[in-house]
């Protein structure tokens, strides 16, 4: 008799799982099994990251396939490079994810808040509460410590530059770069409120800030550049000026280098006087365009990459660098509409068509050079869009890099202000509190939501109970402490991570975003609900 | 001797084994999706065995997805899987119920069989059954198609009770009328092409959000207008770049280089002369399925004309549905180019990403559901969820009469059935009598779902609906019988297919006396 139904599919549930095919089907064990291992595969992952919350987290190395080495204190990084192989793994690393997309900080609080969660989960489970059940009475345990959240919660006035300062720096304080919180802050904060009008703009678009990495100096060194930094070098083989003043910027879209029709082509050569007539034509070409952009009055040519064609070719050097312009190469395709924005100038893509009206105005145009690096600054940009650059340094590349994934939380953390104008305090502050409220609804409550709500108002303890762990402190004294002080009505009281004792965290300055608190509980219930569905795993084409 | 008419390799399977094997097939693959019936039904994670990356990984609760992604070796299974689908493109929904409620015929089926009833006479008891069944459905489905208010309070309850038992479940109000009001859009039609779903990861699923107008996930050119008022909008398919000689080896001879600046010269005076005879139709808006490059993008930039390049095939076909124009690819006559229109076309910003935006669209119809949720598998689901509903949606506004769920329907058609079979003389009505049993199934595993005590559950409704009381249903939140009216509604035509697509599948399957497995094609190495 063959009823090998779904093949392979007995296979996916592990060691203890039944050989015998059609017992599969039968086994009403087994949506336990399968969801027990659900929740054990996705707390593991919760486990491993759970030593880097916190400004007295560790970091993490990790080595990727391609033999890489990553350092990060960043969830959704260190998430990223590990090659997670079970499917409800997996899920905590996209939730991660989406907490980096939606506040940019606060991506390991969200799968260590969802790894607390599943481990209740499991203890409601093992009473015999049924899933549906619990992630229901999870869903609105959520909601309401979302509504705690923003009733704790102190709204502020973009105007308020020191509240910006005070959120920014406790997101740096967690990472590599903690001690130079006092350097990025307010680079952070200057460059999101030069991208944003904070009476009007309810979000701000991060990628109109452009982060310029060069290894070499300190950390110390990094500084946002008023107008435009770019990569890429002056071409100076042909010695063409680096500094120029009073500069009238154009970038081409076209090349400088001889003309090249998209059909294959062939120059028939047929005697030596028109190789020389050739080169003549080249040369005329050449010097033809070079004349037009100078007529133009174009001191300073940045030039679009090509795939096809050379950019520019020796001779146009010679021609720009004789006209006394600077000429850049390499721009890729999806910085124009950067430049443009920051620069005020229009791309042209037709030598016919180069005309003073698309260039851009700056005062000045220099190559600098400093702690061994070249890059070009452009200042004094008339009709500058709001943009913003910073150029980051630092001794190595991987410090560089955990710097730019640091910067890029802080700015994030910025945008959430603009977003949500709202702060809560940090320190497992509000998480305590939550966490006491909700304990008192769930007595106001009877049955099975009474019990979820009590089971998550404890899951999110974990919080201020790991900053303490990763603190070197007594997680149980010190919760037990908290517990007591937040009983007493001190809303702000939390863990003073410097000190080890408990203070107030308003005087001390740790601040952050509400959105990235209420985000984070968001999403980790939503995936903790999603994780508790699952009653099977198969294996599929 | 048995003669070998055969291939070597080929298995046959005879009477009693056929049938056996086939009815084993098909509950296993109903024993496989039970568990996600009802609005406590689980979800199933299904893992490719190929790919590693994050596309392998499906989290679902849709019985159409979940058995047409699993590997199946059994003919019956396979038929079972093929009524889900059917389901899927009639109805949209009730995939999963369909091959619970054939599985469970075929349970039945096979203890008749024990009982050496023929299977022929089995089946004339099951079409027997199945047309009392549907004739109590029929008398029992109400329309208030003319009662607007009543109407729309119908939509939404079918709505709510098909997402209930999807992911959605926690927001179903909100998404109930994101999904009646989309579908209410479309003004009778069943394309629900207009409809389109933009997911987007960041942010909970309560952030979700329907926008009027149509969305496509492109940029606007550099230095194009970032809002058109009175669009005029080309949808094109066309190359930007210069019209290649297509001739493999095609190549230019020339002697000096200023003939080769000359034909680059052509070549871009062929691009704008593209550009100008595109602009002459007087748009403002112009959508290409191909790259626009550098230089066109310049000259569109020059005109005024929103340029969009590299839009995808899909995103086109809707975009030139919803504005009403047509595909160009040529331009060389202008009357035949039917250009489309909206109100606006402005780029707006979801999540982190800009898109977009075509506001009042000419056909009114088209709309976007902007999906947003924590992960990905979040989202797909989501996704799946939103198209099962407006589906039944699109499809009851056609068919607009409405029966009740929550088992009220199956116990209605169940006690019909019964009642029936006390009139019928012969072995037939004992499979009638099973039938009804298959029929009173549904609303024992909606209650072992949600972990309750079916027996006591089922009896008592069964009791509550012989006392005439014909509305009364489940309620699984609490437990108990409830009178269902209002409460849990859904569409007509999903249940009677449901009702009419499991009766045949399992005649189908009943039917079969022998099987015979031809030996796989050999593959060398």
């Amino acid at each position: 008799m063959s009823a090998a139904v779904a093949t392979g599919a007995s296979k996916m549930t592990g060691p203890s799982a039944p050989k015998k095919q059609n017992d599969t089907f039968n086994q009403m064990d087994k949506p336990t099994q399968v969801r027990l291992s659900n929740i054990t595969a996705a707390k593991a992952v919760a486990d491993a990251i759970r030593t880097s919350l916190g400004p007295r987290g560790m970091d993490k190395m990790i080595e990727t396939g391609k033999k890489e080495v990553v350092i990060s204190n960043d969830g959704a990084t260190i998430l990223k490079h590990m090659s997670v192989l079970h499917p409800a793994a997996r899920m905590l690393v996209d939730l991660s994810a989406a907490q980096d997309v939606e506040a940019g900080d606060g991506t390991t609080s969200v799968v260590v808040l969802a790894g607390s969660l599943l481990s209740a989960a499991e203890k409601l489970l093992k009473k015999g509460i049924h899933p549906t059940q619990i992630a229901e009475g999870f869903q609105y345990a959520a909601i309401e410590a979302v509504k705690i959240l923003e009733e704790i919660s102190t709204p502020i006035n973009l105007e308020d530059r020191e509240f910006l300062l005070k959120s920014a720096t406790t997101s740096l304080s967690s990472k590599v770069v903690s001690q130079y919180s006092s350097v990025l802050a307010p680079i952070v904060v200057d460059s999101v409120l030069r991208i944003v009008n904070p009476s009007v703009d309810t979000n701000a678009d991060i990628s109109d800030i452009r982060i310029v990495k060069k290894v070499g100096g300190t950390i110390d060194d990094t500084e946002l550049v008023p107008g435009l930094v770019l990569n890429q070098n002056v071409i100076t083989s042909a010695g063409g000026p680096t500094r120029i003043e009073k500069a009238k910027i154009g970038i081409i879209q076209f090349q400088l280098s001889p003309p090249k029709p998209d059909m294959d082509n062939q120059i028939v050569v047929n005697d030596y006087r028109q190789m020389d007539r050739i080169l003549k034509e080249e040369r005329n070409y050449l010097l033809n365009l070079v004349k037009k952009i100078k007529k133009a009055g174009c001191t300073v040519l940045l030039i679009q990459k090509s795939i096809l064609r050379d950019a520019v070719n020796s001779l146009s050097l010679h021609f720009l660098s004789k006209l006394k312009i600077m000429a850049i190469k390499e721009i890729e395709r999806d910085e124009i509409e950067f430049i443009c924005k920051a620069t005020g100038c229009k791309p042209i893509a037709d030598i016919d068509s180069f005309t003073e009206d698309k260039l851009g105005y700056a005062d000045l145009v220099e190559e600098v050079e400093s702690n061994g690096s070249r890059i070009v600054q452009i200042s004094g940009i008339k009709n500058a869009g709001k943009t913003a650059s910073i150029i980051m340094r630092g001794a190595n590349q991987y410090v560089l890099d955990e710097a730019e994934r640091s910067i890029h939380d802080a700015l994030c953390v910025i945008r959430c202000l603009v977003k949500k104008r709202a702060l809560v305090v940090g320190g497992g502050a509000p998480e305590i509190e939550i966490s006491q409220r909700l304990s008192q609804l769930a007595k106001t409550q009877t049955g099975f939501q009474s019990i979820c709500f009590q089971a998550f108002s404890e899951a999110v303890e974990v919080i201020p109970t790991t900053l303490a762990e990763n603190s070197g402190l007594s997680p149980i004294s010190i919760v037990t402490e908290l517990r007591n002080r937040h009983a007493n009505g001190e809303k702000t009281a939390g863990i003073n991570v410097r000190k080890g004792t408990i203070s107030d965290m308003l005087k001390e300055n740790v601040i952050q975003p509400l959105l990235v608190s209420t985000s984070a509980i968001e999403l980790s219930t939503e995936t903790v609900r999603m994780l508790l569905k699952i009653d099977d795993i198969l294996a599929s084409r | 001797m048995a003669t070998q008419i055969f291939n070597e390799n080929a298995t046959q399977e005879r009477a009693e084994n056929a049938r056996l094997s086939n009815i084993i097939g098909a509950i296993a693959v109903g024993d496989l999706v039970k568990s996600t019936l009802g609005p406590k039904g689980m979800d199933k994670i299904l893992q490719s065995s190929t790919a590693h990356g994050g596309d392998g990984l499906v989290v679902t609760n849709d019985g159409a997805t979940i058995l047409k992604s699993i590997p199946l070796d059994n003919a019956a299974a396979k038929v079972l899987v093929n009524i889900s689908k059917v389901q899927d493109d009639e109805v949209g929904d009730g995939t999963t119920s369909v091959c619970v409620l054939a599985a469970e015929i075929l349970r039945q089926a096979e203890k008749l069989l024990d009982q050496r009833i023929h299977p022929q006479t089995i089946i004339d008891g099951f079409r027997l059954a199945t047309a009392s069944a549907r004739k109590a459905l029929e008398d029992a489905a109400v329309s208030h198609k003319d009662d607007v208010e009543q109407w729309r309070e119908d939509l939404l309850s079918i709505a709510r009770t098909t997402l209930s038992s999807k992911v959605l479940a926690a927001d179903k109000h909100r998404f109930a009328e994101i999904c009646v009001d989309a579908v209410l859009r479309l003004k009778g039609s069943t394309n629900l092409d207009r409809i389109q779903i933009i997911k987007k990861t960041g942010g909970k699923v309560s952030d979700s959000y329907l926008s009027d107008g149509f969305i496509l996930n492109k940029k606007i050119g550099v230095n194009q207008p970032r809002l058109v008022k009175g669009a005029k909008i080309l949808v094109a398919n066309t190359p930007m770049d210069t019209d290649k000689v297509k001739v493999f080896g095609a190549k230019i001879k020339v002697s000096d280089t200023a003939q080769l600046a000359e034909i680059e010269r052509a070549e871009r005076e062929k691009m704008r002369a593209k550009v100008q005879k595109i602009a002459a139709l007087g748009i403002n808006v112009f959508v290409n399925r191909q790259l626009i490059y550098n230089w066109p993008e310049q000259l569109f930039a020059d005109a005024g004309i929103m340029a969009i390049e590299h839009a995808d095939f899909d995103g086109v076909e809707r975009l030139a549905l919803v504005t009403g124009g047509e595909i160009a690819s040529t331009f060389d006559n202008p009357e035949l180019i039917a250009l489309g229109s909206c109100e606006s076309v402005e780029e707006v910003i979801i999540g982190e990403d800009r898109m977009i935006k075509f506001n009042g669209t000419t056909a009114g119809a088209a709309c976007t559901i902007v999906l947003r949720g924590g992960t990905n598998q979040m989202l797909d689901e989501a996704e799946r969820s939103i198209h099962d509903a407006i589906a039944v949606l699109s499809q009851t506004i056609a068919e607009p009469r409405i029966v009740y769920g929550g088992g009220c329907s199956e116990m209605l058609m169940s006690r019909a059935v019964d009642e029936a079979a006390k009139l019928v003389a012969g072995k037939k009505s004992i499979a009638m009598e099973s039938f009804a049993r298959a029929l009173r199934q549904m609303p024992t595993i909606l209650a072992d779902n949600a972990g309750l005590d079916s027996a006591d559950l089922v009896a008592r409704l069964r009791a509550a609906h012989y006392e005439g009381k014909s509305t009364c249903g489940l309620d699984l939140f609490n437990g108990d019988i409830i009178d269902v009216t209002g409460k849990v509604t859904e569409s007509f035509k999903l249940k009677l297919q449901v009702l009419l697509s499991a009766s045949e599948a399992a005649e189908m399957i009943l039917r079969v006396d022998d099987i015979i497995r031809c030996a796989p094609r050999q593959r060398r190495n």
